[in-house]
């Protein structure tokens, strides 16, 4: 039985005003924050309800060095933190595959979450289960854009590092639908939490079997992309990768004799199980980031998440 | 990559750890490249790396 379907929606892009890491995590609030009343196409946004996520920011004397989300629904109580610092916190973030590093944006996962904590502490949400954090792309450079897509479970991020137009990506959230009946292969609430990361480098080849900075693939050496999830009622955490490769697709593949645009949907598995299907995201042709593909102009089917905001390459569909 | 392969992998980034506290549930008790590191378990679901004067390193989560 499936879950209810997602709807993605696109917060406006923000530049950071510098490239340091403190700047970075304004321009996520500015991005995200509850004053943020429109989406990109103009929709109206009200934190807490339909896709809008509520967000908050933590400082210390003034200084941002977190910015974490609450969906408007989930029985699960998840939490996503974005976080840095520029100089070594102490205690020492809890990590995921990575090694800490000042000056870089950073993406954790909570579920089952209590009462906020600090975002260095081993458990940031005084209870629950955590990620650990996770490296999102490379040294900073101006400029740093950040464009956010908010779901009603999940988050997907899309950093913009410099000027080659490469992307830096990552997302969590109740991503995964088992889509089977058995209880033991979703958590309580029939999800599967989990998080991934393009790693520490722009996306190469998106879509491409292997974990050298991809989408939603797995890598165990700290520069890889890494895509995580929790093994269902349990904090472990679980490997998990694609099944699914459609790398390097032409246009021309993607398109059919009446000019649409099929989207398949993605598949993702562990080495010990089957995990089930991405929710709502589907490979489709060749595109740039940030694209709003429309069914028929004004109906929008989707957003486009790719590898490039310049030229067309891997590409998948964020469902509207 | 196995629970102790991981570790080695911090252990490695932070060479001055002469102890690594890890989940008893992972099963690592030693750590074959790094025979000085003393493994001890604990309860916790995360790994820590401590320095000789006993100053906590790094904190990260095992993976599998």
């Amino acid at each position: 039985m499936s879950l209810p379907a997602l709807h993605h929606r696109k917060l406006v892009t923000t530049t950071a005003t510098t490239n340091g890491i403190t700047d970075v995590l304004d321009a996520i609030w500015a991005a995200v924050q509850p004053s943020v009343t429109t989406y990109a196409d103009g929709s109206t946004r009200t934190a807490g309800s339909g896709t809008a996520w509520t967000w908050t920011r933590y400082q210390a004397a003034g200084v941002t060095q977190a910015v974490y989300g609450t969906p408007p629904t989930g029985s699960l109580a998840q939490r996503i933190l974005f976080v840095g610092a520029t100089t070594n916190p102490t205690p020492t973030p809890t990590m995921l595959i990575d090694t800490w590093s000042n000056n870089r944006l950073h993406i954790g996962l909570v579920k089952n979450a209590g009462t906020f904590n600090a975002w260095n502490a081993a458990s940031p949400f005084t209870t629950g289960q955590f990620t650990g954090y996770t490296m999102i792309g490379t040294t900073l450079t101006s400029p740093v854009t950040i464009t956010i897509f908010e779901s009603e479970e999940t988050i997907q991020i899309g950093v913009g590092i410099g000027t080659a137009g490469g992307v830096h990506g990552a997302g969590g959230g109740a991503i995964i639908d088992p889509d089977t009946n058995d209880a033991v292969d979703g958590e309580s609430d029939g999800r599967i939490y989990g998080l991934w990361t393009g790693g520490s480098s722009t996306f190469n080849t998106m879509l491409n079997n292997a974990a050298t900075n991809t989408f939603m693939n797995h890598g165990a050496s700290s520069t890889n992309s890494h895509f995580v999830t929790f093994a269902p009622g349990t904090g472990t955490i679980v490997p998990t990768a694609r099944e699914n490769f459609y790398f390097s697709i032409t246009a021309a593949q993607r398109t059919t004799r009446a000019g649409k645009f099929p989207g398949t949907p993605l598949y993702v598995t562990s080495t010990s199980n089957w995990v089930g299907r991405v929710r709502e995201i589907r490979v489709i042709r060749p595109a740039i980031f940030g694209q709003r593909l429309d069914t028929t102009l004004g109906t929008i089917k989707g957003y486009v998440y790719a590898q490039s905001t310049s030229t067309n390459g891997d590409a998948v569909l964020l469902e509207y | 990559m196995s629970y102790s392969d991981q570790i080695e992998q911090y252990v490695a980034h932070y060479p001055q750890t002469v102890r690594a506290e890890v989940p008893a549930a992972c099963g690592v008790t030693e750590l074959p490249s790094y025979p000085s590191v003393e493994v001890v378990a604990w309860d916790h679901d995360f790994c820590e790396l401590v320095d000789a004067d006993g100053v906590e390193i790094a904190r990260f989560r095992l993976v599998g």
